[in-house]
């Protein structure tokens, strides 16, 4: 499907920018006049992979990025938050709910379960030492 | 986001405005640890004021009712927003606090 849109953003994976990022996704799709519902879940599905980056992917997260392409085509959102940090050596038991790698941090290790609830799609590849990519899509119907 | 306590007939009502994420948690768990320490027997959590929250909050709202319903003390939550209800949803945390107008 031919894309109406696409946009590449690289940017610092400092606590901080998850506003920005979500805001820049929900913008993004304004030409396909998205409902609110829509918008809210896409905000929080891209917040939930931010917030992955930032708090999981780098020792040093100032000196790294979260690298987002997204692409919009006529029936939806596509996409990508990646990172070049750590990686995920097991896709699967960080995708469970409630999974978390930080448990003294008070975190709900809630958000895969998040971003596969407010999405159509996810999918999850990592590889341990070089990055971690979330795919996500969302199909919208013009309001 | 702007947090803060206010106390009435020993119940804490903690309102929390703006949005809320990993970025600025931290500020509310420290408003409303501070207001625990005045040992109120419930907690309104006033939402009517936040357009947003991921499962960042969900995490801290997790670990303070846990920690409420050790010393008997009851949450509740009010002013949901469309998009915090929809968190609240999917989280399950309707299955621990009751909304109350």
């Amino acid at each position: 499907m031919a894309a109406l849109n696409q946009m590449k953003m690289q940017i610092s994976a400092i606590s901080g920018n998850e506003s920005f990022i979500r805001s820049a996704a929900a913008a993004f799709c304004v030409p396909l006049n998205p409902s609110l519902d829509v918008i809210n879940d896409i905000k929080t599905a891209v917040s939930e992979a931010a917030t992955n980056v930032i708090i999981h992917a780098y020792d040093k997260p100032g000196e790294n990025f979260i690298y987002i392409d997204a692409e919009l085509f006529d029936g939806g959102l596509s996409i990508i938050i990646r990172d070049t940090g750590k990686g995920i050596a097991d896709v699967g038991l960080a995708m469970q709910p409630a999974f978390t790698s930080k448990p003294e941090d008070e975190r709900s290790g809630m958000g895969f379960t998040f971003m596969q609830t407010f999405m159509d799609e996810l999918e999850v590849k990592s590889v341990v030492g070089e990055g971690t990519s979330v795919g996500m899509k969302k199909y919208i119907k013009s309001e | 986001m702007t947090a803060h306590s206010e106390f009435s007939d020993g119940r804490m009502i903690f309102y929390i405005n703006g949005e809320l994420d990993e970025s600025n948690i931290g500020e509310a768990k420290e408003a409303f640890d501070d207001g625990m320490l005045r040992g109120p027997s419930a907690v309104v959590l006033d939402l009517s004021g936040l357009t947003f929250m991921d499962s960042t909050a969900v995490g801290m709202i997790i670990s303070r009712y846990k920690r409420l319903k050790s010393v008997g003390a009851k949450l509740y939550a009010r002013g949901l927003t469309r998009q915090t209800e929809r968190v609240f949803r999917t989280s399950g945390l309707f299955g621990i606090i009751e909304v109350i107008r």
